[in-house]
């Protein structure tokens, strides 16, 4: 891990590493990224003192959405690796800046930036956390898939999330489970693991392609969440969201959402 | 008379040994101990905070007891506060001098400073299903760091929002704040005894140590 980290910095002319100030680059509001040119990694300040999201000390990237809130800019950050958190979104609340967890990979050679819903021009997909992000307003969406006390072992994947930014789908192991966002699910695609096998072989060849290419010309990409990603790709493609008398619904591949037992939740 | 004022004596100088020898070996101070908003003395109270949360968290409170001699109660399965103390004390490193290999080596203690920390768990009391009412306390013998996390949980979901608090500074201390990982809103209030003004700010947590602001809080 720290061999490539060594032969980088032998690597490197010795005129730029000592002798260069330290740049200061305004991201609009009170905010500003400090480093050094020469180097990939940033660090944030809010006010002229250092800010530190989550306790996250350098950034490999960091970029303001265009919304503001409290007339400070929301910014899309990417922490990395040493006490890094993944991908965040930093918004001020009540005068203080704080931080969102949108991903939770944290790879800074290939960070998760989310992936563009296809059809959709203002909506970030971060499969693996069950997260999206309105990327015109700031909003972060989250996707509960499990109802109250159920215990599931598939991993959640949200795939889409429905025009109105308010329903999602989540897909699992032997389902696509239909979310309302921060409340739950309501309905569920009966999408079994084995026509996701045959439906997703050629995502895995075309992943695993890509890869291997990438790999070849010396770089690294996460091939699991290329996997996943277009596993979302595909599911956009051949599914719909359709707004019937009983809410959202998303079909394809002659699939009808069935509702979930709804359990009102318990207000004790 | 004169005998039994000397087997007094000797009492007296082992039961003072026995303080004296207890006093070194008095760090049985538990890291985490639990307490009930309900039961905290109002005297001792540093701030208290009202939560209304946006959605009604988890309540199955459970109560374990530890302990044969010395009792010790911990509750679980509701919204909490969790307060982090710091105690800077001197310790001792082992310093050598010479080289051990001939023997002629000569081990002396030198002086460090050593931080350790603890933990106060506070429980909140329900007023209703989205209504808590949470106190901080101090704990003896500790420093305070002046911020606090709010722990709960919806559905299972875990989450816990930290803030800094100060009684020196003011500023609006009744906001509303978004959660940083599931993004459940929660409103909050502060109070500062005999209803004076102080201030309360939320901050981004340092993943590791429950209740630390990461570095930056913009109180001092």
């Amino acid at each position: 891990m720290t061999l490539p980290i060594v032969a980088h910095a032998q690597a490197r002319p010795a005129t730029v590493t000592d002798s260069s100030p330290n740049t200061l680059q305004p991201l609009g509001g009170d905010f500003e990224l400090v480093g050094e040119p020469a180097s990939t990694l940033h660090q944030l300040t809010f006010r002229g003192k250092p800010y530190r999201p989550l306790n996250a000390y350098k950034f490999a990237h960091v970029r303001a959405l265009g919304p503001t809130q409290g007339g400070q800019p929301i910014l899309l950050a990417v922490s990395n690796d040493f006490m890094g958190v993944g991908t965040i979104l930093i918004a001020v609340q009540n005068d203080t800046p704080l931080a969102r967890v949108l991903s939770p990979s944290v790879d800074a050679r290939d960070p998760d930036l989310g992936l563009p819903q296809p059809g959709r021009q203002d909506l970030l997909l971060f499969t693996a956390g069950s997260r999206a992000l309105v990327t015109s307003t700031g909003k972060v969406l989250w996707f509960e898939h499990l109802q109250p006390k159920e215990r599931l072992q598939s991993t959640p994947l949200l795939v889409s999330v429905s025009p109105d930014n308010r329903h999602g789908a989540v897909l699992l192991d032997n389902e696509i489970r239909l979310s309302v966002a921060d409340e739950g699910p309501y309905a569920s695609v009966a999408f079994t693991k084995a026509m996701q096998r045959d439906a997703f072989k050629s995502a895995w060849d075309q992943s695993a392609t890509r890869a291997r290419k990438v790999l070849d010309e010396g770089k690294h990409i996460d091939q699991r969440r290329l996997y996943d990603n277009l596993k979302a790709e595909w599911i956009n493609r051949n599914f719909r969201w359709q707004e019937g008398k009983g809410g959202w619904q998303f079909s394809g591949q002659g699939l009808k959402p069935v509702p979930l037992p709804v359990q009102p939740r318990k207000e004790q | 008379m004169t005998p039994i004022s000397a087997v007094s004596g000797l009492r007296w100088l082992a039961l003072s040994l026995v303080v004296a020898l207890a006093g070194c070996a008095s760090n049985a101070d538990v890291y985490e101990k639990h307490v009930r908003t309900e039961e905290a003395n109002p005297a001792d109270v540093v701030m208290s905070l009202d939560v209304t949360f946006a959605r009604a968290p988890d309540y199955e409170p459970r109560t374990l007891e530890y302990g044969s001699t010395v009792k010790r109660v911990e509750y679980s399965g509701y919204p909490s506060i969790e307060v982090p103390f710091y105690q800077k004390g001197v310790g001792f490193d082992l310093g050598v001098v010479g080289d051990p290999r001939t023997l002629l080596a000569l081990p002396y203690p030198s002086p460090t400073t050593r931080t350790t920390s603890a933990q106060l768990k506070i429980f909140g009391e329900r007023l209703d299903a989205t209504h808590y009412r949470f106190v901080v306390l101090p704990r003896a013998g500790w420093s305070s760091m002046n911020s606090f996390q709010v722990s709960f949980a919806v559905n299972g979901r875990r989450e816990a929002m930290t803030f800094a608090y100060s009684a020196k500074k003011v500023c609006e201390s009744r906001f509303d704040v978004t959660t940083p990982t599931y993004g459940f809103g929660m409103s909050v209030a502060a109070t500062f005894p005999g209803g004076k003004a102080g201030c309360l700010k939320a901050c981004d947590a340092r993943p590791g140590f429950p209740g630390q602001c990461a570095f930056f809080s913009g109180i001092e």
